[in-house]
């Protein structure tokens, strides 16, 4: 048996912290009742009959991966980074590091255009894998999932453009915020922001706070990381539909959330500055 | 000797342990209508693992272990954060002078609750476990994953936070 109050307990002090605790709950009437009991007796009847049913009929019930769009969207995202970075890094070798500072201005919006016309194409096939990226000059590149030839994605609309930006990309932004995700501030319906305290603000401007949140984070230069012991600060969520969006938590690090699915962390140059920066913003937030 | 593995039911666990899971649960999610939801999912993985029990831990630590997680992969997940829970806190409606005394310590509990749930959750985690659930700090860092001295240290910040927070407060 061991000894509760062994040499590493700390001695409970006068606060008498589960006496308060219980009394207020108790006031409040949060303890478990008769119903919730039931309530849960019988989901974990479900639980199990689902469960039963599952292994009966394999065949009838097959594990099905929850349905997310999500998913494929972070795949399509992804493949687009990669793909803006192979684009890019073809562009540098192609032309040398030399350039115009003004030729820089490629950066985010073509960016972001060619992502958003994968997530386009993504949603309008379902699970459109498949990018023919001949016209944008690497034509031998060709990712090819599972041999699925459901339509080619042809990069045409910023190509003229794109090829008569002088050659200097130089190094990239595909790990600047907007260059990984992308959102269109016009189409965002809610964003809040939330502190660790707890106070939660929304902007009621949302295009205009979205673009400063965007615009705060591309300051930064994000690297994948797997750190695990995360503390976030702020949490700001980024809606552009009912179950489409972001949510990005700052703290000792960046987290950013594709809609239900976890999806990345991130370490950054100068974390204080950005923590600072949005505190600024949420600050000025009604 | 052998000792027989101990056969636990559900519905006695869910009696024994429930408030423990719900009111630990309400400290992390904040709104007592998805504590209960909270209360059903960590039920059925409680069920569903039940199996899987080793004994290495007690039983009460192994399901306030499971309630820890299953709230912080709620509150994780950002569409449960869409929504802001509504104030629980009542108005205490005074009917006579009596009444004063009795609301002003309802009102110091709600406070230090408060101040316990909007701890940092790595302070609040330790706090929790062995102020409100009795563990050792042994226990706790066991459940929390963490060496005992970082158990100790965060425990002893979150005695420290709690303190100021507290100071004029009450």
């Amino acid at each position: 048996m061991v000894k509760k109050n062994n040499s590493n307990e700390i001695n409970k002090d006068s606060l008498d912290l589960k006496s308060h605790l219980d009394a207020s709950f108790d006031y409040d009437n949060i303890k478990v009742s008769e119903e919730l009991i039931n309530k849960t007796l019988e989901a974990i009847k479900n639980s199990n009959n689902k469960e039963v049913l599952e292994e009966d009929n394999p065949k009838v019930t097959p594990f099905k991966k929850k349905s997310n769009k999500w998913v494929s969207t972070r795949r399509v995202a992804a493949a687009a980074a990669v793909l803006i970075l192979f684009v890019a890094g073809y562009r540098v070798i192609d032309g040398g590091l030399g350039g115009k500072k003004s030729d820089q201005n490629f950066t985010m919006e073509s960016a972001k255009d060619e992502v958003s016309i994968l997530n386009k194409t993504e949603s309008d096939n379902g699970s459109v894998e498949d990018f023919d990226i001949s016209n944008t000059g690497v034509a031998e590149n060709e990712f090819n999932t599972q041999g699925v030839q459901e339509e080619i994605v042809g990069i045409t609309s910023d190509t003229a453009e794109f090829d008569k930006q002088d050659n200097s990309l130089t190094i990239l932004v595909a790990n600047t915020f907007s260059s990984l995700y992308s959102i269109n501030p016009e189409q965002v319906k809610e964003l809040t922001i939330e502190n660790k305290a707890g106070v939660i603000k929304t902007q009621m401007d949302t295009k205009e706070g979205t673009i400063s949140i965007i615009n705060i984070l591309d300051e930064q230069k994000l690297t994948i990381t797997d750190i695990e012991d995360f503390e976030w600060s702020y949490k700001v969520l980024i809606l552009t539909g009912e179950k489409e969006g972001l949510t990005i938590l700052v703290g000792n690090g960046i987290e950013i959330l594709v809609g239900e699915e976890a999806s990345s962390r991130y370490i950054v140059d100068d974390i204080e500055g950005l923590k600072n920066k949005l505190e600024e913003f949420f600050n000025t937030m009604p | 000797m052998f000792e027989e593995k101990e056969v636990y039911d559900i519905e006695t666990l869910m009696r024994k342990y429930g408030n423990d899971v719900l009111r630990t649960a309400y400290m992390y999610v904040k709104d007592s209508h998805l504590a209960e939801d909270i209360f059903q999912d960590v039920f059925i993985k409680v069920n569903q693992k039940l199996s899987t029990f080793q004994g290495n831990s007690s039983i009460k630590t192994w399901i306030i272990r499971i309630t820890i997680n299953t709230c912080k992969d709620y509150i994780k997940s950002a569409w449960n954060q869409r929504v802001v829970p509504m104030s629980e806190y009542q108005e205490n409606i005074l009917t006579s002078d009596n009444d004063f005394t009795a609301v002003e310590k309802e009102e110091d509990n709600k406070i230090i609750r408060k101040m316990v749930m909007d701890l940092p959750d790595k302070y609040k985690d330790v706090l929790l476990l062995v102020y409100y659930q009795d563990m050792t700090i042994s226990e706790a860092a066991s459940v929390l994953k963490i060496a005992e001295g970082t158990a100790k240290s965060r425990l002893s910040r979150a005695k420290e936070k709690l303190k100021l927070y507290l100071e004029g407060r009450i």
